[in-house]
This record gives C-alpha cells, structure tokens and sequence, in this order.
C-alpha cells in the first residue's frame, strides 16, 4: 500500500501555509511525492525557497510527517539554513529530517483514486483484522490470532451476548461491522483494559463494545482513505443480552463475512455485512 | 508517577482536568489514567454542550480549567465544535485543548490545528502514550508562551 498524497491534500497544505501560518512565500513550497526503493514512498517537502514559517505551521507540517511515517513512509525536508535550525528549535528533527539544498523535480504527482472501485468484504477485513489486533494491543495488552474468513447466512453463526456495532458507508456500499462477544470474553477483555476484574456486565462497561467498534472503524477509515476510497461512519451502538441473533432487514438476503479471533480471553467474532448503497 | 508530574510544571497534583466524552468508557479509562499519573481533580461532560455549561458554572465560582481532553465524535456537540466556542470565547481560548479521536486523517488534523488544539491522542491509547501528550502539550504551552 503505497502512501498517496491527493493534490486536494496538497491544496489544503499549500492553503492553510499560506493563509493562516505568516507564509508568506507559499508558492514556492513544493510537495513531491517519490518512487524509490520499493516498498518506500518518500515524501519531500520542498522550503528550501521558503523564508519564514510559524510554529503553528510546523505543527502542521509534523503531524502529517507523523502520519507518514507511522504507514512506514519516509519523510524528507529541503530547506533553508535558516528553517532547518527552526525545526531543530522546535523538537522536530526527529520527524522532519532536513537535508539543505535542493532535489530535482520529480513530475510524477500520483492522484489515484478509488472513489468509483467497490471493494469486497475480503479486503475489507484485510484493514480490519490490524485494526482490531491493535485495539486489543494497546489498550488490553492482549494478543490475539485470527481465523480464516469465512461466508456465512444469517442463520448459521454463533449466538452473541453483547455486540458493538457500527454502521458505514463505502464508495457505493453500505453496512455494519460487528465486534461480537459472549459475556465471559467480553468481561475477560474489558477486565485487561480496566485492569480490574469484572465478574459481570456492570452499567458503563457495556460501552466498551461500541467503543471498540468506533476505535477500529477509525483506524478502518483512515486506512481505507489513504488507498483512495471513500468512508465515512456512524456512532456505533450496543446490542446486549442473552443468546442475541443479529437480523438485518436488507431487500435481499445479506451476504455475511465473519473471522474468529481467539487470545487468552478466549474467543469473541468479527462480522463484516456489506450491500449496494441504493 | 512524582517524577512525571516534576516534568511538567504547567500540571500540579491539583490541577483541574476536564474530560469530555460520551462514552463513559473512555471517560472512566482516561480518568484513571489520570488519576495514575497523580492527578486528583477530573471532571466529566458527555458532550461539547455540557462542557461549556460546566466550565461556565466553575468560572463563575473561580475555578480554572487547566486541560480539557476531548473526543472527536459526539452526539450534542462535538469536539470541533467545543474546540471553536472555546477558541472565541475570551476566557476560555487558552485552555489547552487534547484532541481524542479515533481518525487521524490529514485534512481533519489540519483543520483542528488551525482552530488552534493542543495535540492530539489517536485511539487506541494506553497510559504511556497520554503521558507523551501531556509532556507534548507542556512543551507546547510553553512554547506559545
């Protein structure tokens, strides 16, 4: 997965540089994105015809880099003297390294979108199934494996006791991500986050399951923009109580992408409903 | 957890704290976080609404917000909504303002840094990386003077 800079981002940079930061030569930086040694993307940021930049412009500029870098993307700066010693002043350095001089241009700007791709409930759960490792990483300090993926009806999958379910809508498709539990490794879950143990579902903690919906479909989207797609998502909610069946009432039967995902809090499954956005 | 809070002298044990979330999951998660790197007076508001209404009522008996710690996506009001009545109103515009959100695109990071927050915390988070951002919005602070 390559990082792709749109040029509606580097409009907005080039925007927000200018208008609001005291840049005040904002034409003159230039964004490049380059091919080097697969699987690399570099980007370049070009000041080195810039004079001045504000702190809250190097704000800017370091987040974005942050983001690059967390997708393994390499990240370099031109610039003046005089801006290279204003990013090392500013604690930058580490995410804005700086080289002096100036780089050849490079014409092959990439605007790939895939605003007009379906994408199927496969690679989905290919963005999906990091997202929630990470979620049970970070915040429970759990590891956790996955099952293979598999299609399933609507009535040939296990009972839930508590959900968090969140809608979404996907280029020209619509539906719902599922994170589903039985109680015992949902309270095994939510004990490891809370670092106190639960021995039952006490008002409050249910929130967990719709939190870690949002959480996951956060990094989903954020993952799934950055290939070009477009997605935006709901508020999830929880459906919680004994032996739940999950119906949806689409026009035509739904087709249902599940994965287990199994660690020391036992099992718990992610389910994946995806139709035509009408 | 005494040798953190030496670090950053803008933050003492007593400072006021502001969460403001609708889910009281994170709410409970991010106060004892808190409460674990030694701070002890955390105040909650589900919402941007009920934010600004609690802020108001402490102003009123002089109480100061030292940080408010805010999600993205709520209900009411949200988070960049909270963040723009803050930032106009007089009183308020230089409370240090911690993003929370589940998102971290470019063009929503870029417009809550131009209305002016602090940082941001990009969930998932465990205790080590809130405590980044504290240092990170001390330095920041201090920087903007």
């Amino acid at each position: 997965m390559d990082f792709r800079l749109h040029t509606a981002q580097q409009a907005l940079i080039f925007q927000v540089f200018s208008s609001n930061f005291g840049l005040s030569e904002a034409e003159n930086c230039r964004i490049e994105v380059l091919k080097v040694k697969e699987p690399y993307t570099l980007v370049m940021f070009d000041f080195s015809k810039v004079s001045s930049i504000e702190s809250v412009g190097l704000d800017v500029l370091a987040h974005l880099s942050g983001s690059i870098l967390a997708q393994n993307r390499r990240v370099m700066v031109i610039a003046s003297d005089h801006l290279t010693q204003r990013i090392e002043d500013c604690g930058y350095s580490g995410v804005l390294p700086c080289f002096v001089g100036v780089v050849p241009k490079v014409d092959d700007l990439i605007v790939d979108s895939k605003k007009n791709q379906e994408i199927d409930a496969v690679a989905f759960m290919q963005v999906v199934i990091p997202a929630v490792r990470d979620n049970l990483s970070v915040y429970a300090q759990l590891s956790s494996n996955f099952g293979i993926p598999r299609v399933c009806t609507q009535k040939d999958r296990p009972a839930v006791d508590i959900a968090g379910v969140g809608g979404f809508f996907c280029n020209n498709q619509k539906g719902n991500l599922l994170l589903c539990f039985q109680t015992e490794s949902f309270l095994k879950v939510v004990s490891a986050i809370m670092k106190r143990k639960y021995l039952e579902v006490e008002p409050g903690i249910s929130d967990w399951a719709a939190e870690l919906a949002n959480s996951v479909l956060g990094k989903v989207k954020t993952d799934l923009k950055a290939e070009g797609y477009s997605f935006s998502s709901g508020i999830p909610a929880v459906f919680a109580g004994k032996d739940l069946e999950v119906l949806y009432s689409t026009k035509l039967p739904p087709r249902l992408d599940i994965v287990q995902c199994s660690g020391e809090f036992g099992e718990f499954y992610i389910e994946i409903m995806m139709v035509p956005n009408d | 957890m005494g040798d953190f809070l030496s670090k950053i002298d803008m933050f003492l044990p007593e400072s006021n704290f502001l969460i403001v979330d609708d889910s009281n999951a994170v709410r409970t998660l991010v106060k004892q976080h808190l409460i674990s790197l030694g701070f002890t007076n955390i105040l909650e508001a589900e919402n941007g609404k009920e934010a600004l209404a609690k802020l108001d009522s402490f102003y009123k008996v002089g109480v100061e917000m030292n940080l408010i710690l805010a999600d993205w996506n709520m209900p009411e009001m949200n988070g960049i909504d909270l963040l723009l009545s803050l930032k106009n109103h007089p009183k308020y515009k230089t409370i240090p303002f911690l993003m929370i959100t589940s998102e971290s695109e470019t063009e929503n990071v870029i417009k809550a840094i131009v209305l002016g927050v602090t940082d941001f915390v990009v969930k998932p988070f465990d205790e080590n990386i809130l405590k980044e951002k504290l240092i990170a919005v001390w330095k920041r602070t201090k920087q903007k003077g």
